[in-house]
């Protein structure tokens, strides 16, 4: 048995910056990290190359741009639009891939750096924007997209979730090893996870740390999505906008949560049910219990309600206890 | 006169054929228009199954709504095969790398839109949002192992 590499059981932890936001990356043998990143970092450049919104290169460009054309995509495109109306049949459109218009008419057409600008000159504005993911012609023999001219593709909701999954079944099987990849708070795991599942953190922003209000959680298998309301928020006029639109009305979703994060066996699954537990507003949890999917949704109020099998609050720590996974 | 009236005959029976001959043929066009109709109905509402998996079938051939829909009925959302745990608590944890436990939900603390708590829902207060923290830097280096005890942020982004 001489010879053979060891695992170190020692977790490696990255992060950098892509798809516009944060992305992390843990694995479970830290010889293995940096085979595990390369492999991250290509799948997120494939997927950005293929799905962003804000670079006139990019395949979703291309499809918005084309004027009612079917334009001809990559395999990687035609996956991603199929998650994406997948996504919008599951939810009966409450997630739906049509609302670039909208989020550009609510003036979320810039990367959200740009966005958050309050220096940008903006004017108060009427939002009619409506969804039509039923028009989206995909055509996966062809590899052709067609979109009706006015309507704009958006992949952002599912995409990055997507790209989450894609690059944790990567890195698991490059590096050999249990690995968990987070892009801006959605949260892929794929392999063997630490002896004590990997331990995340819920609240309402990705960028904070543990110490705010929120729930410390072990996640074992599949992903963790959370979408809230309270991040990605800018002003429009008098208006202060965010990004979950209602599909219905192509504003920004009225809704009495503030934040939802679901667990599913996938974080695209885990993301399509928080984004539209958003939109449906008082009606998710009933919806999320119907699927039996472990969630927990915080009102306006900031009370916490769970969800089928979404583990209750922790108990005030005993000195029996040991945190390192 | 019956010359005459034989010829009438004959002009008024070929006249009966003729216009069968014309209701033949338009009753023989609508069927075929019929048919062809029908097949068109019967083609969406009744549309051929294939022997490959969903995941061969969504990358071959063109995506009708009634094939995403079976699609979608074939593969709801799956819960994971293991729910999330409650996290291991640590035997000495320090403030800043613990979450405030949540506090029961005061009675008198309704929620902003008048929503319907969840059914078997176990209520916690939990503060305002907290102020938005810039982006993250690049990380440290590889080599460095990850701080066990620190959780992975999963929020709104």
């Amino acid at each position: 048995m001489q010879g053979l590499a060891q695992p170190s059981h020692e977790l490696g932890c990255a992060s950098w910056r892509a798809l516009g936001t944060t992305v992390v990356l843990r694995v479970t043998d830290i010889a293995a990290l940096q085979l595990a990143r390369a492999c991250v970092e290509h799948e997120l450049q494939a997927v950005e190359d293929a799905c962003s919104r804000f670079r006139s290169d990019s395949e979703l460009a291309r499809v918005n741009d084309a004027g009612g054309r079917a334009v001809r995509v990559s395999p990687l495109f035609a996956e991603a639009l199929e998650l994406a109306l997948r996504a919008a049949e599951l939810t009966g459109g409450d997630v739906d891939p049509t609302l670039g218009r909208a989020l550009e008419l609510a003036g979320y057409d810039l990367s959200f750096a740009l966005v958050e600008d309050s220096t940008r000159t903006v004017s108060p504005i009427t939002l009619r924007a409506r969804a039509g993911w039923r028009t989206v012609a995909l055509d996966t023999r062809a590899g052709t997209v067609r979109v009706p001219r006015g309507i704009h593709l958006d992949l952002g909701a599912s995409a990055k979730a997507w790209a989450a999954d894609r690059a944790a079944h990567g890195a698991a099987a490059s590096a050999g090893c249990g690995a968990l990849v987070s892009i801006g708070g959605d949260i892929a795991t794929c392999g063997q996870a630490p002896p004590r599942g990997w331990l995340v953190h819920v609240t309402d922003d990705h960028r904070s740390d543990a110490s705010a209000p929120g729930q410390t959680i072990a996640l074992l298998c599949g992903g963790l999505a959370t979408s809230s309301t309270t991040v990605r928020r800018w002003r429009r006029g008098r208006h202060t906008m965010h990004h979950v639109i209602d599909p219905r009305s192509g504003e920004p979703a009225d809704t009495p949560w503030r934040t939802v994060s679901v667990a599913a066996a996938s974080c695209a699954e885990a993301n399509i049910a928080s984004t539209a537990a958003l939109v449906r507003g008082a009606r998710a949890n009933a919806w999320l219990s119907e699927l039996g999917l472990p969630a927990r949704l915080v009102d306006r109020a900031g009370r916490a309600q769970h969800v089928g099998a979404w583990p209750a609050a922790p108990a005030p720590p005993t000195a029996a206890a040991e945190l390192c996974a | 006169m019956r010359k005459h009236t034989h010829t009438q005959d004959r002009y008024t029976r070929d006249a009966a054929v003729r216009r069968l001959e014309r209701v033949n043929r338009w009753l023989l066009a609508g069927s075929v228009a019929l048919t062809g109709a029908l097949a068109e109905v019967a083609a969406h509402a009744f549309p051929g199954r294939t022997l490959a998996s969903a995941q061969a079938r969504t990358t071959s051939g063109t995506r009708s709504h009634r094939d995403s829909h079976r699609a979608s009925s074939a593969r709801p959302l799956r819960a994971p095969s293991q729910p999330p745990q409650a996290a291991p608590q640590p035997a000495s944890s320090t403030p800043a790398q613990e979450a405030p436990p949540e506090q029961e939900s005061a009675p008198a603390s309704e929620p902003a839109r008048g929503s319907s708590p969840a059914r078997g829902s176990s209520p916690a207060q939990e503060a305002p949002p907290a102020q938005e923290a810039p982006p993250e830097q690049e990380s440290a280096p590889a080599s460095e192992p990850a701080q066990e005890s620190s959780p992975v942020i999963s929020g709104g982004s």
